[in-house]
């Protein structure tokens, strides 16, 4: 009972061979996120489990908790069948917002996206959307391990401790009379660490912001921005990188946040202010596959 | 019992105890807003849990003021990122405390991102 909803032990190597026999994702190679089909969930290495996706929006999605292993088909769950034949049980009530970085492999699709709409807003009505309930009654303590561990997936954001604090924004920090010069004299840095922290490529501490900002006498507010890296990182969330960022943990031995945090850094030193979103991919792809080697 | 019972819109500080991962360690107790009671589920309840600190208001995340009166020190954001269940058994428990009900256009704008989910 609970092996695959707790998923421990299970790694995406052993689950990939789970994925989506739909012809036109063979062909294309789509990684295209569409409400009613079925996804697996990696996070370092380690296969999480299953979703029905109920809504994708741009950075996350929403999905329903699915597993294939029948001992797990309880109540409230309901039974469907996939596209390829095979039963699942989901749980639309427990919908949960997940980052897209956790999404690895598109299995095979099990509803339309009207007939996620139509059990999503009965359910939101209190009316039985009339689908396959499962009759069997959760086993004890099953619903407290199933929302504890969602729980916590739903709070993974994938970023990395050291990538709190935070970044000069060059433009404000030049504007306020700032320079790499200047960061390397305050800071004791070299020249390539003092051009780095000016480009916000690593965060500073709130205090050394502090520092800078008696420096150069004004408020370290004015000099500060986002994480310009954050694009990246944003970019690499899309599940058609999670192939090559799991080939990268493998490879480098890094935690699955550590490589997202480099192959975002990276991408960002060499972008150029003009790049589009394929040149933005291609850097990503380039990054990634530098990672380890 | 006042606040065992959620109703929409009730607001909540729930406790995080599963914080295996070092990547997924963030505040330990997060305000939360009913946004489902769930008749058809007997054992959890649909949270929206609100950021002070990554909120994205372009992204459609509801801008939410201090309130303290409720828990909310600080300005926030509601977001449909932080969908997820709380269960109904540790409601109105340390774990999971009522702290008041939005109200207001606030009330009527989280309640709307939630069932606009899917337009």
């Amino acid at each position: 009972m609970l092996s695959l909803l707790l998923h421990e032990g299970a790694t995406v190597a052993e689950r990939s061979e789970r994925r989506s026999t739909d012809p036109a994702d063979a062909a294309t190679g789509s990684r295209s996120v569409v409400s009613g089909d079925i996804w697996s969930l990696a996070w370092d290495r380690e296969h999480l489990g299953y979703v029905i996706i109920s809504r994708a929006f741009e950075d996350f999605v929403l999905v329903w908790p699915a597993s294939y292993v029948v001992d797990e088909f309880v109540r409230p769950s309901f039974i469907v069948e996939d596209s390829d034949g095979q039963k699942l049980a989901t749980w639309p009530t427990r919908e949960t917002g997940l980052g897209k970085h956790l999404l690895f492999e598109r299995r095979a699709s099990a509803l339309s996206d009207g007939e996620v709409r139509r059990i999503s807003a009965s359910l939101d009505a209190d009316i039985d959307p009339e689908v396959g309930w499962a009759t069997t009654p959760a086993p004890a303590g099953f619903d407290d391990l199933l929302v504890n561990r969602w729980h916590e997936w739903c709070f993974n954001d994938g970023h990395t401790d050291d990538m709190e604090g935070v970044y000069i924004d060059e433009r404000r920090l030049s504007a306020c009379g700032g320079s790499a010069r200047i960061l390397a004299e305050v800071f004791s840095l070299g020249p390539a660490d003092a051009r780095a922290l000016f480009r916000g490529e690593q965060p500073i501490t709130l205090e050394q912001a502090q520092v800078l900002g008696g420096r150069l006498k004004r408020d370290p507010q004015e000099m500060l921005g986002g994480d310009p890296t954050e694009r990246f990182w944003s970019m690499l969330a899309d599940p058609e990188f999670k192939a090559e960022v799991v080939s990268a943990v493998e490879r480098a031995g890094l935690t699955e946040g550590e490589v997202r945090r480099d192959a975002a850094r990276d991408s960002y030193a060499l972008a150029a202010r003009d790049d589009g979103h394929d040149r933005a991919r291609q850097k990503l792809l380039d990054a990634l596959r530098r990672i380890g080697t | 019992m006042p606040g065992s019972q959620p109703e929409n819109s009730d607001v909540y500080s729930v406790y995080r105890n599963v914080t295996t991962n070092p990547t997924t360690v963030g505040n330990r107790v997060r305000p939360m807003a009913c946004v489902a009671s769930r008749k058809f589920d007997p054992a959890v309840w649909t949270a929206i849990a609100r950021s002070s600190t990554d909120g994205r208001p372009k992204e459609g995340d509801v801008h939410s003021p201090a309130q303290a009166a409720i828990g909310l020190d600080k300005e926030g954001y509601w977001s449909l990122r932080w969908l997820h269940s709380v269960l109904k058994e540790k409601t109105g428990t340390g774990a999971c405390a009522f702290r008041g009900r939005l109200t207001g256009t606030e009330r009527d704008e989280v309640l709307g991102l939630y069932r606009g989910r899917q337009t």
